[in-house]
């Protein structure tokens, strides 16, 4: 038997929100960041460059979002469930010193093409406000 | 007709797939480490070999929004590195004379999993330009397009719509 959770699709409902996680951004994550998308435009670490580029400071780049929101998801459902759509829209940064948090719920149940499915509604916040709107469809095991 | 205000250059690029350029790496274990610890993401069909094993594909696997951190281009190689000149979207970029380009949008689909030892490649389609709009940034053209994701074997695992504004010189303002 596995040590990980594992969400069943028959067991969720609409409306139903998901747990919320939290990541603080740091220079140094950053630095992970732009070296673990392998995206070194200079906006995501340069503070120089960032600032002349009329940022507030340097930034965390799409691709990082894509995967903070590729682990709220799968943080919830366990590893079986597996991400199949992922849209977003930036709206503002988020830049070191601030801290992301991942709210989400599930706004469609369905199956498809063999797939038990779930669409979701999901938003990032940090201390300013709003920074990121997503979309996403999940599927998960039916037992 | 929605492009009568766009250059020919530029509408003649419009439903034009680039070469494929292929990733410089093979999907391996320690850039898929360095992924999770980004975000601290510790599903174990990315890391843990043990849990992976008995899952239904065998060993660890990618995550399936890694496949444009993949086909990321190399930031420097002993071999000169050739720029892709088919690229349909920085050829609308030049020919747009766009001074910034803004992402405002994406949505990726993910068909297959990106396994072990894969070398993923990448085309470009630019869907469509808009003619000059005046928006809150400036005046820009929205321009959409599609990146498609292979695998070695030609397959497709996972597509990119995005939807771009591309910020160009306003002819009437003045200054700088």
């Amino acid at each position: 038997m596995t040590k990980y959770n594992i969400v069943y699709w028959d067991d969720v409902h609409e409306n139903q929100e998901l747990p919320a996680i939290s990541l603080p951004i740091t220079m140094r994550r950053c630095i992970m960041a732009a070296s673990g998308t392998r995206d070194l435009y200079p906006i995501h670490y340069d503070r120089d460059f960032a600032k002349q580029a009329n940022a507030r400071d340097i930034f965390v780049n799409t691709m990082f979002m894509q995967a903070l929101l590729s682990r709220f998801m799968t943080d919830w459902s366990g590893p079986r469930g597996m991400v199949r759509k992922l849209g977003i829209r930036m709206q503002e940064m988020n830049c070191p010193g601030d801290t992301i948090t991942v709210t989400g719920r599930i706004t469609n149940k369905y199956t498809k093409e063999g797939m038990h499915l779930i669409d979701l509604d999901i938003l990032c916040q940090n201390e300013r406000g709003p920074t990121t709107i997503a979309w996403a469809t999940m599927s998960l095991p039916c037992s | 007709m929605a492009t009568t205000q766009l250059p020919p250059a530029v509408k003649s690029l419009i439903g034009v797939e680039s070469d494929l350029v292929e990733g410089p790496d093979e999907v391996c274990k320690p850039m898929i480490r360095h992924w999770c610890e980004m975000v601290e993401d510790a599903n174990p069909l990315y890391t843990d070999d043990e849990y992976a094993k008995d899952s239904e594909f065998g060993e660890v696997i990618s995550p399936p929004v890694m496949a444009r951190t993949w086909t990321m281009p190399p930031w420097w190689s002993p071999q000169p590195y050739q720029e892709d000149q088919s690229n349909p979207l920085a050829q609308v970029i030049q020919a747009l004379e766009s001074i910034s380009q803004i992402q405002l949008e994406i949505e990726e689909e993910y068909f297959l999993p990106i396994r072990l030892g894969d070398r993923l490649s990448c085309t470009t389609t630019v869907t469509n330009v808009t003619p000059p709009k005046r928006t809150r940034l400036g005046l820009g053209h929205f321009v959409t397009y599609l990146l498609k994701y292979r695998n070695q074997r030609g397959e497709v695992v996972s597509t990119l719509r995005a939807t771009l504004l591309l910020l160009c010189r306003d002819p009437d303002k003045k200054g700088p």
